[in-house]
């Protein structure tokens, strides 16, 4: 090969070689530069992600706290619920159950959890809140199931709601439970129902009191003549007379009527009544001493009465008339109560109450007088014993005996007593009554002074009759007259005004209720301001009323209850001249 | 010029065609690609974005990146990843080739040609053009690949919708010996450099590509300076490529003249050429068996 040819052919091999080594270079540099590049991008990339990273751990951070604090509030709402609440699983096992749950049952949660309720209260899993077989069977909730369960706070009747947590298949994976105690509810309602009908009751009693009390007005006018008579006609007819008897028989059933009258108002509650000391072991023999009580015996053959008496007994004050009136009620009462007869008895005994209890009523402390009645009949069925007192209630057939208003007077007599009553019974067993009146430490006061007409006459003093009704005013002025005094008497407030003006007046008998025109207040009112100092007696067959009261306070005497009874009279019109 | 108006109308009722057929499935994610490779602000997110649309190349992508080839430790299982991994430029080439290819699948084989072999041509056209500019030029030359890849799309539209007036064409062009366009031009009237065009232009692909794929057959004609290195270096890799039998060849008849004239514009040696197409063939073999065709 020549030189030349050599040289072109190394020559041409450098040129390769150097052409090969640019392109080598060349391509590194590219390669480099891809590479700086993919690097660059890669830190791009890495630091893109590890913000992202960062972002989503703090996003993740809050939805962790939030999710916390959620779980927290869910925590306080169950725990602090007032209902329990429990979860338990398929298996009903509890899973978890808040505070008030554990409470009522007196367990701690950690006792509770992972248990059944047979598990937990072997002898007591068949309730509401045990039995899961209904929401089970069912697979959808079970609403407002009623039921009682037995609790650290006693037997509480409850009110459940179940329902079923499902999984997306519908099968049941877990029981919820939500159970509140209605056992405080029920009874504030049946509290409120109570006195709703106690209202009912009170309302009745009213609207008879006021029927009896208008009937009472007009009937002790009419029994004055009834009561007042037979004294002026005995004063007329000789000790031996065989009339005196029946005057005095027919005078006794006027005073019968009129304790009749009395009861009615005292029914009314604006009892009139007569306040004596007496004591009640002698108001049970006055009974036992009765007509009443022999019509009783012969009428109940089988019923033996039995006293069992404290013979220390203290005293109270009362009216002897209505307390034997309510022995009487009673006693006909626990007789009528066995039919097959029996024995009835009457216990008396002092009593100290120093804390106030809730009997058949609420009994306030002090110191009192039992009277009790016990029997052993047939006793008095549940709803009865809250009605007994009403008038007109009973389950005995009517007209049979009584009015219907046996109960109902001694509820009331009771009651104008500052007394209260307690009653217990049992069905087949007997009932006993106890009646407790306040004590009174004063002794017998009831004089019977010797009546003696002498003693009360008068000394021809003019004495004015104001009474609308012409039977009051003829009475009065028939008493008076016997009295020796002299009387004038009008039929109004306003005559008798005109009549004081001209004339002096030693005495107005005044009536309290006249119609038509002005009552005796208003007429007592006119007569002092041209006569201050005028004496005046006020008389009615109604009940000492506040109008009654405020013409005592003008000045006028003595209340003088209608029917008259002559020594009464006699003695309040010379008492009221003397003053 | 009413010969041309039927021409016009005869192109525009084959881009018609084109995008009612499964040929248009590619133009949205192509075109975002090219659009990528020249913007020079694009992301790693960017691409991501464009591959993960579609899952069967999002799935072709991580296999690559995951083959012997690249020799990953751990497998990748995002395209963000696979960026990293395998460099944005060659996930960029990956995305186009395994788009552009679905576009030859059906394979059938008439004088000569087939989708196949025009693909593998295309490959070799794309890859060598690359190479020139990296080794000869110091450049990266993604926008040369993008055209070596597409400037025969006209033919994949002839041969769909044309079909036994292709099958003429081709038959033609082999009797005549005369290169393909000689016969196209007999037949429909245009040719296959100015169906591409009509197709590149109505899919609003950068202006280079569509000149690109207008004068590579004809590289002198393009009047745009800075356009002129990247036709001349496509005709190259295209003479080249025929030169030594790379896929379908559609102009055997070669222009040795033309190649000459644009080797010396662009200061390019032989011997320096041979070096480069020596190692696109070794790389061509190492495509075929990483299995991008």
């Amino acid at each position: 090969m020549a030189d030349s040819d050599k040289k072109n052919d190394l020559e041409q091999q450098v040129k390769i070689l150097e052409t090969k080594i640019k392109h080598l270079t060349n391509d590194l540099n590219l390669t480099r530069q891809d590479y700086e590049d993919s690097m660059a991008k890669y830190f791009d990339i890495y630091s893109n992600m590890e913000k992202k990273v960062n972002e989503r751990t703090a996003k993740l951070k809050e939805l962790q706290n939030i999710l916390k604090i959620k779980n927290q509030q869910l925590e306080i709402m169950v725990d602090s619920s007032p209902g329990m609440i429990f979860y338990k699983n398929s298996k009903e096992q509890y899973v978890r159950v808040n505070k008030k749950f554990a409470e009522m049952f007196g367990l701690t949660i950690s006792n509770i959890l992972g248990k059944t309720h047979s598990e937990i209260f072997p002898g007591d899993f068949d309730n509401i809140i045990g039995n899961d077989q209904e929401v089970l069977r069912k697979k959808a909730p079970v609403l407002n199931r009623a039921g009682f369960i037995n609790t650290v706070k006693g037997q509480r009747h409850m009110l459940i709601n179940k329902v079923p947590y499902k999984d997306i298949d519908g099968n049941i994976i877990g029981i919820i439970g939500f159970v509140i105690d209605m056992t405080d509810m029920y009874k504030v309602e049946q509290e409120k129902n109570d006195l709703k009908e106690k209202l009912v009751r009170a309302e009745k009693m009213e609207a008879i009191g006021l029927l009896a009390g208008g009937v009472a007005h007009d009937l002790n006018n009419i029994l004055t003549g009834i009561v007042s008579y037979p004294d002026l006609l005995l004063l007329e007819v000789p000790e031996d007379s065989p009339l005196r008897k029946p005057i005095i028989t027919i005078q006794e059933s006027g005073l019968k009527a009129a304790a009749i009258v009395q009861d009615l108002l005292t029914l009314a509650r604006r009892g009139v009544i007569k306040s004596e000391i007496a004591n009640v072991n002698e108001l049970i023999n006055d009974y036992l001493n009765s007509l009443e009580y022999d019509k009783l015996k012969l009428n109940h053959p089988n019923v033996i009465v039995k006293t069992e008496l404290d013979k220390k007994l203290l005293n109270i004050r009362c009216s002897p008339i209505h307390i034997v009136k309510t022995i009487m009620n009673l006693v006909i009462n626990a007789a009528e109560a066995m039919p097959e007869g029996g024995t009835v008895i009457l216990g008396t005994k002092n009593c100290h109450i120093d804390r106030a209890f809730k009997g058949y009523e609420n009994i306030k402390e002090g110191d009192y007088v039992l009277l009790q009645v016990k029997d052993t009949g047939m006793g008095i069925f549940g709803e009865d014993i809250n009605r007994i007192f009403e008038p007109f209630y009973t389950n005995k057939v009517m007209g049979k005996s009584g009015t219907g208003l046996g109960m109902a007077v001694v509820w009331g007599v009771v009651k104008d007593h500052k007394g209260y009553i307690d009653i217990k019974s049992k069905p087949d067993e007997g009932t006993s009554i106890t009646l407790y009146f306040p004590v009174t430490r004063k002794n017998i006061s009831r004089e019977i002074a010797k009546f003696s007409i002498n003693d009360y006459m008068g000394n021809g003093e003019l004495i004015l009759v104001v009474d609308d009704i012409p039977e009051q005013r003829d009475i009065a002025s028939l008493l008076l007259k016997k009295l020796n005094y002299r009387v004038k008497s009008v039929s109004s407030g306003e005559e008798a005004i005109k009549f004081v003006k001209n004339n002096s007046v030693d005495l107005v008998i005044l009536d309290m209720i006249m119609t038509p025109g002005i009552d005796g207040f208003d007429t007592f009112k006119e007569m002092i301001k041209f006569n201050p100092g005028q004496k005046a007696v006020i008389t009615s067959g109604f009940s000492e009323t506040e109008r009654v009261k405020e013409t005592q306070k003008l000045g006028a005497g003595v209340y003088l209850k209608k029917p008259y009874l002559f020594e009464k009279f006699a003695r309040t019109i010379k008492n009221e001249l003397q003053k | 010029m009413e010969q041309n108006q039927e021409k016009k109308e005869k192109l525009d009722n084959l881009v018609k065609l084109v995008n009612d057929s499964e040929i248009s499935s590619i133009k949205g994610i192509v075109s975002n690609i090219i659009k990528t490779i020249n913007d020079l602000s694009s992301t790693a997110k960017d691409l991501k974005d464009i591959i993960q649309i579609d899952p069967p190349l999002t799935a072709k992508i991580l296999k690559l990146a995951n083959s012997a080839y690249y020799s990953t430790r751990s497998k990748i299982s995002e395209i963000e990843h696979a960026v990293i991994w395998v460099g944005y430029d060659a996930v960029k080439e990956l995305a186009l080739n395994q788009k552009v290819c679905e576009i030859f699948n059906r394979d059938e084989s008439i004088e000569g040609y087939s989708r196949y072999l025009l693909w593998k041509n295309s490959i070799g056209v794309a890859l060598l053009g690359k190479m020139i500019y990296r080794r000869e030029f110091g450049e990266k030359g993604e926008d040369i690949y993008a055209a070596g890849l597409l400037r025969n799309i006209g033919i994949i539209a002839e041969d769909q919708f044309l079909q036994s007036a292709f099958r003429d064409t081709l038959k033609t062009a082999k009797n005549k010996k005369k290169n393909l366009n000689f016969a196209e031009n007999e037949i429909f009237g245009f040719d296959h450099t100015e169906v591409g065009m009509a197709i590149a232009t109505d899919w609003k692909f950068p202006t280079e590509l569509i000149r690109c794929i207008e004068f590579h057959h004809n590289p002198m004609e393009v009047e745009e300076v800075y356009l002129k290195r990247k036709v001349y270096t496509l005709f190259i890799a295209d003479y080249l490529c025929q030169e030594n039998h790379i896929g379908y060849c559609d102009a055997p008849h070669m222009d040795e003249e033309l190649f000459v004239e644009c080797r010396k514009a662009l200061k390019l040696e032989r011997y320096a050429l041979q070096l480069i197409v020596d190692d696109m063939i070794k790389e061509l073999k190492q495509m075929e068996l990483q299995g991008v065709f």
